[in-house]
C-alpha cells in the first residue's frame, strides 16, 4: 500500500519542478527571439571570411551550402595542409558551447564530433588542440583529451555573446602561443526553431593566408597588416559561432523545456489519479474499522 | 483595345525584365557588404565607390579594384550608391576584403552613421581615454589606452566634421 503522505509530497515537488520548467522554457523563449533577431546582423561575419576563403580557394567548397552530413567533413580540408604530409598540420579544434546546460544534446553533439575527428585522426595526435569554450565541452572533453586543452573559457551564455567575448577568445587563443595552421570552428548551426546541424566553419592563420593558391591574384600586402586580418578574421568567425550557437542552444532549451514541461504533466495526472485513489482507500479503510469497531461492541 | 492592353502589358514586362538585369551583380559591378556586430548596413548592395580607411592609408575601391585585404583602423567609411547618394559611417576597426569577384566585404566591430555620433560624449571619452593614458602602468595598457585615445580622437574629428 502506497503511503499517502509520500505520493503528496511527489505530488508536489512535480508541481515545483513543472513550474520551474515552464519559467525556464518562458525565459529561453524571449532570450531565443532575441538571440535570432542579433543573429541577422551576425551572418556577414560568417559570409565574409568564407567568401575570401572560397575566392582565394583556401577552401573548395561552394558558398552558401552549408554540410549537413557529416561523412563530407573531410572535403572541408584545405587542399595545401593534405599535400604537407611531411609537416603535420597543427590544427586547434574550437567546441563552442556555453556554461548552461538543460539544453537537449547541443553540447554533447559538439562534443561527439570532436571526439570523433580526433579519433579518426588519431595518427598525428599530438598536434592537435582543443579551444573550449563555455564549461560543458570542457567537462564533456576533459576526461578523454584532457591534456590537449589548450584554452578554456568560461562565462558564455549567461548573457548573449558580444563581440568583445570572441575578441577575448580570439586574444587568448592567440596569446597561448600555439603556433596553429587552421582552427576549425565547431558551432551548432541555427536554420530554425527545430533544426540546428553542427557544422565545422574553419579559421585559417597568417601562414596559411599567403599559401593559398590564388594569394597571388591579391595585391601585397604587408605581413603585420596580414596577421592582423588574420587574428581578426578568427574574432568575426568566432562571434559568428558563438552568434549561431546561442540561437541553437535557446531555441533547443526551448523545445526541451517544453517536453520536461508536458511529461510532468502527464507525471502529475498519474499522481493525482494515484493519490485520489489512496486517499478514498485510506477513508474506506477507516470506515469498516469503525464500523466493524462499533459491530463487535453491540 | 485589347491589342493596346496586351501591348501595355508587355511593355511593362520588359521594363521590369530590364530592372532585374540591372540588380543583378555583374562583372564590373561591385556587391558590398558591410556589416558590425550591432548593424548590416549593405548587405550584397550593388555601389559605385567605397572610401575606407585602413592602417596602409586611406584607400578608394572602385569596381575591378586588385582583390586585397586590409586592416580597419578607426575612421570614416564613405559609401557612394549607384543614385550618387552618400552614406558615411565611423568605425572602429574590422577588416576589408576586396575578392576577385569584385565583391568587397567589410566588417566592423562597431560602425554607426556619422549623425548619430555625440561631440560632447566624444570629448568625455577621449580624455578619459588621455587620463587612462597618464596612468597607465605596463605596457599593455599603455597599448590599449594608446588605442583608446586614437578612437576617439577620430570620432570627434568624425563629429565635429
Amino acid at each position: 500500500m502506497v503511503q499517502l503522505k509520500q505520493v503528496s509530497m511527489r505530488l508536489k515537488s512535480i508541481h515545483n519542478i513543472q513550474k520551474i520548467t515552464k519559467t525556464m522554457k518562458m525565459v529561453s523563449a524571449s532570450k531565443f527571439t532575441k538571440a535570432e533577431r542579433e543573429l541577422k546582423s551576425a551572418r556577414a561575419f560568417g559570409y565574409g571570411p568564407r567568401k575570401f576563403y572560397v575566392s582565394s580557394q583556401l577552401q573548395k567548397e561552394a558558398l552558401g551550402k552549408e554540410k549537413e552530413k557529416e561523412g563530407e567533413r573531410e572535403l572541408a580540408q584545405p587542399p595545401e595542409v593534405k599535400k604537407e604530409d611531411v609537416k603535420k598540420p597543427r590544427i586547434i579544434y574550437v567546441a563552442v558551447t556555453s556554461d548552461r546546460g538543460l539544453c537537449g544534446g547541443v553540447h554533447s553533439g559538439i562534443a561527439r564530433m570532436i571526439r570523433r575527428t580526433l579519433a579518426e585522426r588519431s595518427a598525428d595526435a599530438p598536434h592537435h588542440k582543443i579551444v573550449c569554450i563555455g564549461d560543458k565541452s570542457r567537462s564533456l572533453l576533459r576526461l578523454a583529451y584532457g591534456e590537449h586543452i589548450l584554452v578554456s573559457v568560461k562565462q558564455i551564455g549567461r548573457t548573449s555573446p558580444i563581440f568583445k567575448d570572441a575578441s577575448t577568445v580570439a586574444t587568448a587563443i592567440t596569446q597561448s602561443g600555439y603556433a596553429y595552421d587552421t582552427a576549425e570552428i565547431y558551432y551548432n548551426q541555427y536554420f530554425t526553431p527545430v533544426k540546428y546541424v553542427t557544422t565545422i566553419v574553419p579559421a585559417f592563420s597568417r601562414k596559411n593566408i599567403e599559401l593559398a593558391p590564388k594569394m597571388t591574384a591579391f595585391d601585397d600586402i604587408e605581413e603585420d597588416q596580414l596577421e592582423s586580418y588574420a587574428e581578426w578574421t578568427l574574432a568575426a568567425l568566432l562571434y559568428y559561432a558563438l552568434k549561431q550557437s546561442a540561437a541553437s542552444e535557446q531555441s533547443s532549451r526551448m523545445s526541451a523545456m517544453d517536453n520536461a514541461t508536458k511529461n510532468a504533466n502527464e507525471m502529475i495526472r498519474k499522481l493525482s489519479l494515484l493519490y485520489n485513489r489512496t486517499r478514498q482507500a485510506v477513508i474506506t479503510r477507516e470506515l469498516i474499522e469503525i464500523i466493524s469497531g462499533a459491530a463487535a461492541l453491540k | 483595345m485589347a491589342l493596346a492592353f496586351r501591348n501595355m502589358l508587355r511593355t511593362a514586362a520588359r521594363r521590369m525584365q530590364v530592372r532585374g538585369y540591372a540588380d543583378a551583380p555583374k562583372g564590373d559591378e561591385m556587391a558590398l557588404t558591410f556589416a558590425a556586430g550591432n548593424k548590416v548596413f549593405f548587405n550584397k548592395q550593388v555601389v559605385k565607390q567605397i572610401d575606407v580607411p585602413s592602417f596602409s592609408g586611406s584607400f578608394g575601391i572602385l569596381p575591378k579594384h586588385v582583390p586585397t585585404l586590409a586592416v580597419l583602423r578607426p575612421g570614416v567609411v564613405t559609401v557612394v550608391e549607384n543614385d550618387g547618394k552618400q552614406t558615411k559611417i565611423f568605425v572602429s576597426s574590422g577588416t576589408i576584403t576586396v575578392n576577385d569577384d569584385s565583391s568587397v566585404q567589410v566588417l566592423a566591430e562597431e560602425a554607426h552613421p556619422l549623425e548619430s555620433l555625440d561631440r560632447s560624449a566624444a570629448q568625455e571619452a577621449l580624455s578619459k581615454a588621455q587620463s587612462e593614458l597618464n596612468s597607465a602602468a605596463n605596457e599593455r595598457a599603455k597599448a590599449e589606452a594608446l588605442i583608446a585615445v586614437e578612437v576617439a580622437e577620430e570620432v570627434l574629428k568624425a563629429a565635429s566634421a
